[in-house]
């Protein structure tokens, strides 16, 4: 296939100006220059994530609760829960002052508060996703709940997160009184419905793996490395991966504050906790191999988690170019549900994009405070 | 020496080295107890592999970049490195290179010189080691297929575009252009069966690698008094257990205060209805 593609005789030379060629040069050593002095310039204070005030209320083990201290006047919904995944961190929410769900979300009058399932080690190989839910976050809702005085209170899961709470409202459903969840994957296979090049290929790559492959690769490791899923993640943008220190670098470099963006984007994405081992076997074998969540056979704490369980309203929030979690896979939850109360809402960009794209994340931050609004 | 060369050099060196060193009598006054079979003729064959794949990618490589510059003779040395460097396949593999790189650092642990009495461990870590080296050539001849793919897929629109008159407009629409066509190619190819496999065969190397590392280091625990990977496990597993079991007798005991106070408030609201 190689040969039948390669040129079979010296390629002829392209009509490119050698004047234009040496100017793009010159411009790309300009551009360079500039760029290392913006680089010295930096300092660790530019460049900070997750600024938005909060204060540590609970804490359990290595799990964190912190409440978000208030930016406008309270509009008296139930608290909200932010409950991100064990890949990668909350921090995702709140990158910057200006491309902020948090801050959006305060800024129109919610209680809020986050959940830090902080750095698990080596030691905690055994932590199952039945302790992050059935416990962690089952100890947060119920620490939420008695300081807001209120038997129910609103979830708002994000990717991992979003199984989690969903996990949560089908296993207690009297303890929610509404759920958003954001670019949460429910049917790990309907990846195979769309056809989308590059979309979906954790859903492919974790299948082309046997069971035996995962549990040994835990065995050996005691955990699923934050290091390893990051690889995993560059090959699904491959010669972004390859252009991003180089071409897309330079570009950035020619505007401070996109330049400023890119840096704390890296920041967030150095950032990658690694899984818990017996949480990553359930996570890789039981969810994206079994498929079990969404054909309600998933088992927490000798619980099944049943879907049908779920009665509060439920706001779906999917990225229409998510290539990480296809919208098919989120979409699924449609149908699955014990009430009609259902939304969707498919917002413009990726998977992290619409977090922190300039246009959805506005729009996600509106659209989830009036959802939720009207179902205080 | 080129690269194919090195390449081919150095897969003959370890064979003739990994052959001498297993082959009984090779090394006088040394036995090898129950020496495994190490698989280092099946290295060099990979390895040969991705030096003839390499060794296409390069001379397709230095062509397109030659071209694209105007020929050999153009004016401007830099502008020659920078395309260079654009079309030069050892980037492409440098993408792949993190997945393998992480499990290399996943799968290497700390050098240990010392250990001379474990050579069976030794000999099955050579073992796992080979493994791991033969199956990340044979995933870097898969991507080299598809590089060449791609570059060949560049280098006939370029060459359309060349007979039509239209070239590129600028260097930066030139690399936009293979970067896209790169991309495409790449994508599909990472849903072939070839590379899922071949990847997946590197997992399980790297893998097994790590375990073959673990158990020699165990045995080494064991025989200096200290405790092994598999006690510590024991102790963080009774340690989650513990924490579960604290974990519930908390919620069972605000349950028990939530259900008490709730009786004590009945209580209280029956004897003012009665009172």
């Amino acid at each position: 296939m190689a040969e039948q593609d390669a040129p079979k005789a010296p390629v002829p030379p392209l009509p490119l100006n050698p004047a234009e060629m040496l100017a793009e040069v010159a411009d790309l050593g300009r551009r360079i220059s500039a760029g290392a002095k913006l680089f010295s310039d930096v300092r660790d204070a530019d460049v900070q994530i997750a600024t938005t005030p909060k204060d540590l209320v609970w804490s359990q083990d290595k799990v964190s609760l912190y409440r978000y201290r208030p930016l406008a006047e309270s509009k008296g919904l139930p608290p909200v829960l932010i409950v991100y995944g064990l890949i990668g961190r909350y921090t995702m929410a709140d990158l910057q002052e200006d491309r902020s769900l948090v801050r959006n979300l305060l800024n129109l009058g919610l209680d809020l508060y986050v959940v830090d399932w902080g750095n698990p080690g080596r030691a905690d190989r055994y932590v199952t996703i039945d302790d992050y839910v059935d416990d962690y976050l089952a100890e947060c809702v119920a620490f939420v709940g008695a300081a807001a005085g209120r038997e129910k209170i609103n979830l708002l899961g994000i990717c991992e997160g979003g199984v989690f709470t969903t996990c949560y409202a089908a296993l207690y459903p009297e303890r929610v009184n509404a759920m958003v969840l954001t670019i949460t994957p429910i049917d790990f296979h309907a990846d195979t419905r769309e056809t989308r090049a590059g979309h979906g290929f954790i859903n492919v790559w974790t299948r082309s793996l046997s069971p035996e492959d995962v549990d040994r690769l835990i065995d050996a490791q005691g955990s699923l490395p934050g290091a390893f899923m990051g690889s995993v993640f560059s090959m699904m943008t491959p010669m972004r991966t390859m252009t991003k220190y180089n071409l897309d670098l330079l570009d950035a470099l020619d505007d401070k504050k996109k330049f400023l963006n890119f840096l704390r984007m890296e920041k967030w994405i150095a950032d990658r906790p690694d899984h818990p081992g017996e949480a990553a076997k359930q996570w890789l074998k039981d969810l994206y191999q079994d498929n079990k969540l969404v054909q309600s056979t998933f088992v927490l704490g000798g619980r099944t988690v049943d879907l049908k369980h779920i009665a509060c309203p439920v706001l779906n929030v999917f990225a229409q170019d998510d290539h990480i979690i296809p919208p098919a896979t989120s979409q699924a939850l449609k149908d699955k549900i014990g009430t009609d109360d259902y939304t969707e809402l498919g917002l413009p960009g990726g998977h992290v994009g619409v977090f922190v794209g300039g246009k959805a994340q506005k729009l996600l931050g509106s659209g989830i405070a009036d959802w939720l609004g009207a179902r205080g | 020496m080129d690269q194919f060369d090195a390449f081919k050099a150095m897969g003959e060196f370890w064979a003739r080295a990994g052959a001498g060193f297993f082959t009984p009598g090779a090394t006088p006054g040394f036995t090898w107890p129950n020496a495994p079979q190490t698989d280092l003729a099946g290295l060099a064959t990979a390895q040969s592999n991705l030096a003839q794949a390499w060794a296409s990618a390069t001379a397709l490589s230095q062509t397109l970049a030659a071209s694209v510059q105007g020929g050999t003779n153009a004016a401007d040395p830099t502008a020659g490195a920078v395309l260079a460097k654009i079309f030069d396949p050892q980037a492409w593999l440098g993408g792949s290179a993190e997945f393998d790189a992480a499990l290399t650092r996943m799968s290497e642990g700390p050098q240990l010189a010392d250990l001379w009495q474990t050579e069976r461990r030794y000999g099955a870590l050579l073992t796992a080691w080979a493994a791991l080296r033969r199956a990340q050539a044979e995933h870097q001849a898969v991507m080299l297929n598809a590089w060449t793919r791609a570059a060949g897929t560049f280098a006939k629109e370029a060459n359309a575009r060349a007979e039509r008159g239209e070239g590129f407009s600028s260097a930066r629409e030139m690399m936009t252009r293979w970067t896209e066509t790169a991309n495409a190619v790449l994508l599909e190819v990472q849903r072939s069966e070839a590379f899922l496999a071949s990847q997946r065969v590197v997992l399980k190397a790297s893998t097994d690698l790590r375990l073959a590392q673990q158990d020699l280091s165990a045995f080494l625990s064991d025989f200096y008094g200290q405790p092994t990977r598999a006690e510590l496990d024991d102790v963080h597993k009774s340690l989650t257990e513990l924490r579960r079991e604290v974990r519930a007798l908390r919620r069972e005991r605000r349950e028990a205060a939530r259900v008490s106070k709730m009786n004590g408030t009945v209580a209280q609201e029956a004897e003012s209805a009665h009172g």
